[in-house]
């Protein structure tokens, strides 16, 4: 029988408080014999669901509830809240929690500080049990200055305020100096309310291994250190579950106290997801279509009809099988939801003139659809999608299985930024914030936050532990130890007092939530209020809201998610097609570009890829040159080859020898359905789903939970329960359980694509290399206009322009526009905003006063009229951008003269006062002035390279790029260049690209080279030296030696003096 | 709260710490809980050194203070048992258990024992 069950415990969800996992704290609960838990985290419910979850894999019955800040309306405002903890007695009582969280953080007078009042609790008490008279409570601090009638006092207003019977005075214990005589005055005084007594326990950790974490957090959240934090801490390490028996032994004096947590335990419903009263949003339909099943079916057959021209018996079947699966899994109203959302997009994208109403919405959808939903033939013809899964022969599976869904489907929906901005905000007023919420985030720690964090509090040198973070290359934090040892600067600390501390607490600080943060893009809508389910808070930014809940916790809901992510390729693209239209006059349909176009294939297999979204990166440009993709297909493999969970396993190269022609054999011949078209090796997320039903018998959604399984937080005991479950079935199905377990480390929990988002991917990968191939002047004028995006830095984009004959222009003050324009066919000017210091406001005044006042004569003007301050227009001069100034002759001159007609103070309109006599006899600007100026004001130098300028001082056999491409296998090369990325794929190999004035250079920096070079490669110039490695199509140089550049030495010396001495 | 010790406290010599804990001897029971003391002597000693203690019930206590120097007081009541666990990051973290008891004399006394080192003290407030 249990004598006391624990109602008081805090996870790491109390974020900056709690300092254990649900899993562990649910672990240990298990191992001291409890067989209820309560879960009261403070000001949230984000761990409600995950908490039910384990609980029902322990087989403990989970109890949800909160701790909140509470304010009686007669209170004073400045006055510290009271603390009150509320549990769910019924569901009706946890949609009353939830609301009230969500009032007590939407009336917080500051953000992060909610405070539920009395008015909204008076309204929302029905099945509630609450706790008040927590040690950190108003009534316990009465208790404790004696002043027991207030305190009576106070328990009686709760006792008005919840029914009497859902009410309980909270005792606890920790071993602190105080407790005791609270506990006497607590019962005194609960007994005169004639309020019952309950036992808890306050836990704020499984174990009391976790007390020092726990006192770093507190410090962390105070802002203070360990050593200025003494009274928020708690005195001692007793805030641990302890044993039911141990809680009686203690509560022996109160009996009834630790019986009456039992008896809270019972009353209360055991929590689950089955609780959430979720339902997908029933829009009314029009009229004449008498349920919404036949609404949606009409509006896809028209646009198929519109589409095909006719409906053939292919298409037809599709439709049905996919009509009879919304059916089947009561996806109507979500579909029709998607629909809504479609149409609201589309008038935004009607009025940012994206597209005209007279186009069909599938021919030119507001958006491209990304992830598995791509894979539906209804996506596409609602605009959800831009792909036609019947090209392509994409599998229905992993979005709609047939048998039952474990989670809702979500479609996710990639728009170009002007597009999502206004859309959410179109959402919000659509359907309410009580109805419509954007998904949290939750940021966890990990090793570089870990340092700062608990650094600080250990009073740790600031300066030491910035430098730590910046070398650190793991993201584990587990990993410190190794990390310092690896590091010379700090392989002496490790046992150092403070940072052995740092070592110790922060591997326990590795996965913690930080807080809650706001999803990029995931909208959750619902037509029951929202806030029944999950609390609602305001946003960091103004106007908008988020729910409690994190992506995953909303799929477990089921709730509806809808992602509005921004795409700076869409953006990019829908700009690029705008500047093609005004050149040539017609809008391309991107949608009916030839897919097979070989012009654009050939650039891609030569790994040309520069600029181009998803291939850009160098390892995709290593991959690409040996995978030469000829259709889309192809480069849907591409695209989906190059991701960390294929990588993982090694698949990569494997893949790529396998399709240049290598012998291989499955692991099983069950294996051929699920990866017959990539070789054997998993490269899509389906595959690995596909391969659960067929290798181990699994159902569609059983095998999708397995994949599931290895994304989760903390899922090692989820993951093992998943692999028994495969070995068996596999097995069963005359799988020898060796082959069986071969076959299951193959999953792995890096990502991987699905397989109709890698077409989707491939699409607008396609679309962007065509657009590149045909219309460069305008692709890479909308590149440079789209930053940040991508991969490269502007200075690369410029060197790849040129390459294929496009020119950027200098800014200049009488040519440039706010962004970049074409100004012939084979050039582009820079916009005024791409000079530093100059933003959209400023770069419009520059622009708005040549449009009134015609263009500017001289530098007196410019400095007159524009408004400026005086470093923008001494950063203009210095890009160059008052080169074209009649009276301009010389950069320096004209910084010379800014500081003559430059007047701080424009109250009084200025004297036209000649400056010729107060100009100086200054040295002319010569050809590295420009290039250190516009490196200076822009990051790029337009009319060359740093390289170009450093070789004529460097050793002859410093080769620059193009010669590279003439070297034979593991030739000795001695090369150098500006140091552009640097990547570490799986902590392996280092993958570093330079640049010179003729291209890319990749380099290979092997582990035991990285040791030594590393803080040299990561200089901004650097020369190497090493062996090029030319292995299937793929050009390295494997590093043996670096050594930095200084681009001021060369500078400072005279050229006579230094040539030759970067050697 | 426990002070600070990288506080600057002065500039002289003249710092004279108040109520530091004095070492005593404890025969201890269930679940080492101090069952005898011999705080009182110790803290008669001790004040007759310093000369500035007073007690409350100067009576009672002389009348029962045992004649042996070594005899220890039997505790006849617990009244409140709390720890500390504190300074851990520091090179002498501070781990007590505290106990505060009522002697047969009719003392209260508070008594804790450091749980690094396992030696008892009596702490005089």
């Amino acid at each position: 029988m249990n004598r006391y069950v624990e109602l008081r415990a805090m996870s790491w969800y109390s974020f900056m408080e709690g300092a254990s996992s649900i899993d562990e704290m649910m672990e240990r609960a298990h191992e001291l014999g409890y067989t209820a838990l309560g879960l009261t985290d403070r000001h949230n419910l984000t761990g409600a669901i995950e908490f039910a979850d384990v609980a029902e894999e322990f087989n403990i019955k989970p109890i949800i509830g909160v701790t909140l800040n509470y304010r009686w309306e007669d209170s004073n405002p400045k006055c510290q809240p009271d603390t009150i903890t509320l549990l769910a007695e019924t569901q009706r009582g946890y949609a009353n929690i939830a609301n009230l969280v969500s009032f007590a953080h939407i009336a917080a007078e500051e953000r992060g500080e909610p405070v539920l009042n009395e008015r909204h609790a008076r309204e929302r008490t029905g099945g509630i049990i609450a706790l008040v008279g927590a040690p950190e409570s108003q009534t316990a601090q009465m208790l404790m200055d004696g002043q027991i009638d207030h305190a009576v006092q106070s328990l009686l207003r709760f006792k008005d305020l919840f029914a009497p019977s859902c009410i309980f005075a909270e005792m606890q214990r920790h071993y602190v100096h105080g407790d005791a005589v609270r506990n006497r005055h607590l019962h005194h005084a609960a007994e005169i309310a004639d309020i019952p007594i309950v036992a808890t326990g306050g836990v704020v950790y499984h174990d009391r291994s976790r007390s020092r974490l726990h006192d770093v957090l507190t410090a962390i959240r105070h802002n203070l250190t360990l050593e200025t934090s003494h009274v928020q801490r708690k005195a001692n390490s007793r805030y641990d579950l302890r044993a039911p028996d141990e809680m009686c032994r203690l509560f022996q004096q109160y009996p009834e106290a630790a019986q009456n947590s039992v008896t809270i335990a019972d009353r209360c419903m055991a929590f689950g997801v089955d609780c959430i009263n979720y339902s997908f949003p029933q829009d009314p339909v029009p009229n004449e279509f008498p349920t919404q099943q036949e609404y949606l079916e009409t509006i896809c057959t028209d646009a198929a009809r519109r589409r095909y021209g006719a409906i053939d018996e292919k298409v037809q079947e599709r439709l049905d099988k996919e009509f009879a699966l919304i059916e089947k899994h009561g996806l109507t109203g979500f579909f029709l939801l998607y629909n809504r959302v479609i149409e609201l997009a589309r008038d935004v994208a009607i009025e940012l003139g994206h597209t005209s109403r007279e186009i069909p919405l599938e021919e030119r959808p507001p958006g491209r659809g990304r992830g598995s939903s791509v894979a539906m033939l209804v996506g596409t013809l609602m605009g959800l999608s831009h792909i036609d899964p019947m090209e392509h022969d994409l599998p229905l599976e992993r979005f709609l299985p047939d048998d039952m869904l474990a989670n809702t489907p979500d479609i996710d929906l990639d728009f170009p930024r002007d597009v999502r901005e206004k859309l959410i905000l179109r959402v919000f007023q659509e359907f309410g914030w009580d109805h419509a919420a954007l998904a949290a985030m939750i940021p966890t720690y990990r090793i570089k936050g870990v340092i700062r964090d608990v650094g600080k509090v250990l009073g740790l040198p600031t300066h030491q532990l910035d430098t730590l973070a910046k070398r650190t290359e793991s993201r584990n934090a587990r990993q410190l130890r190794d990390e310092m040892l690896s590091n010379p600067a700090f392989r002496d600390k490790v046992d150092h007092p403070g940072w052995r501390d740092l070592i110790e607490v922060g591997s326990q600080l590795q996965g913690f939530p930080k807080g809650i943060a706001q999803h990029p893009g995931g909208m959750i809508i619902s037509s029951n209020p929202l806030i029944d389910m999950t609390p609602v808070q305001p946003s960091a930014i103004q106007g908008r809201y988020i729910c409690q809940w994190d992506k995953d916790t909303a799929d477990r809901a089921n709730f509806l998610k809808i992602d509005f992510l921004s795409l700076g390729a869409l953006s990019q693209m829908q700009e690029c097609l705008h500047l093609v239209a005004d050149r040539t006059g017609h809008y391309i349909d991107i949608s009916r570009v030839d897919l097979d176009d070989p012009d654009v294939y050939r650039d891609l297999a030569s790994g040309d890829t520069v600029g181009i979204f998803q291939v850009e990166s160098a390892a995709q440009m290593q991959t690409i040159t040996r995978l030469r993709p000829k259709n889309l297909y192809d480069l849907a493999l591409e695209v989906a080859a190059v991701r960390p969970g294929v990588g993982a396993n090694n698949g990569v190269a494997e893949f790529i020898r396998r399709r240049n022609g290598q012998r291989w054999t499955y692991d099983h011949p069950l294996e051929r359905n699920a990866l017959e078209k990539s070789l054997g090796i998993i490269l899509f997320q389906d595959q690995v789903v596909q391969l659960g039903m067929d290798i181990a018998g699994m159902t569609p959604t059983q095998s999708d939970q397995m994949r599931r399984a290895f994304q989760r937080r903390n899922n090692e005991r989820t993951v093992a329960w998943h692999r028994d479950l495969f070995i068996r079935g596999a097995v069963q199905r005359g799988v020898d359980e060796e082959t069986a377990e071969v076959i299951f480390q193959k999953f792995n929990p890096h990502y991987m694509f699905p397989e109709a988002h890698a077409v989707a991917f491939a699409a607008t990968a396609f679309h962007m290399a065509w657009l590149r191939t045909h219309h460069p002047n305008e692709f890479y004028t909308s590149i440079f206009n789209a930053q940040p995006m991508g991969f490269w830095p502007l200075e690369t984009l410029k060197q790849d322009a040129a390459k294929r004959g496009v020119a950027v222009l200098r800014p200049d003050v009488n040519m440039s526009d706010i962004m970049c324009i074409p100004e012939t066919d084979d050039s582009f000017r820079l916009g005024l905003t791409f000079v530093c210091g100059i933003d959209k406001a400023s770069a419009a005044t520059v622009v708005e006063s040549r449009r009134w006042h015609g263009p500017y004569m001289s530098l007196a003007e410019v400095v007159s009229r524009s408004g400026l301050q005086r470093n923008a227009i001494e950063s203009l001069v210095k890009a160059g951008a008052c080169d074209g100034l009649n009276d301009a002759d010389d950069r320096r001159r004209l910084l010379w003269e800014v500081g003559l007609q430059y007047d701080a103070d424009r109250d009084q309109p200025r004297l036209d006062i000649p400056t010729d006599h107060e100009m100086a006899d200054l040295m002319r600007t010569d050809v590295i002035d420009q290039m250190v100026f516009e490196y200076q004001t822009m990051g790029l130098w337009t009319e060359g390279h740093v390289m170009s300028y450093l070789r004529s001082y460097m050793d002859d056999r410093i080769i620059d790029s193009r010669c590279i491409n003439n070297l034979a296998h593991s030739a000795h090369v001695t090369t150098a260049g500006k140091v552009l990325r640097r990547q570490k794929p799986l902590g392996k190999m280092v993958f570093i690209t330079l640049e010179d004035e003729f291209g890319l250079i990749p380099l290979a920096v092997a582990p035991a080279e990285w040791k030594i070079y590393k803080d040299t490669l990561k200089h901004p110039i650097v020369a190497v030296s090493g062996t090029l490695s030319r292995e299937d199509n793929t050009v390295n140089i494997h590093v043996t030696r670096a050594w930095p550049i200084s681009l001021s030495r060369a500078i400072q010396m005279p050229q006579q003096d230094i040539s030759k001495n970067f050697r | 709260m426990v002070k600070n010790p990288r506080t600057q406290t002065g500039t002289g010599t003249s710092h004279r710490p108040l109520n530091l804990p004095v070492p005593v001897t404890v025969q201890t029971g269930t679940e080492d809980s101090p069952a005898a003391t011999d705080a009182l002597r110790r803290r008669h000693t001790d004040s007759e050194k310093r000369t500035v203690y007073t007690h409350r019930h100067p009576r009672r206590l002389a009348r029962s203070h045992p004649e042996s120097d070594s005899a220890l007081v039997r505790v006849a009541n617990i009244i409140d048992m709390w720890e500390i666990d504190d300074e851990w990051w520091r090179s002498s973290p501070i781990r007590r258990r505290y106990w505060k008891v009522k002697l047969e004399t009719g003392h209260d006394l508070t008594l804790f024992q450091d749980i690094e080192s396992g030696r008892w003290f009596h702490q005089d407030y």
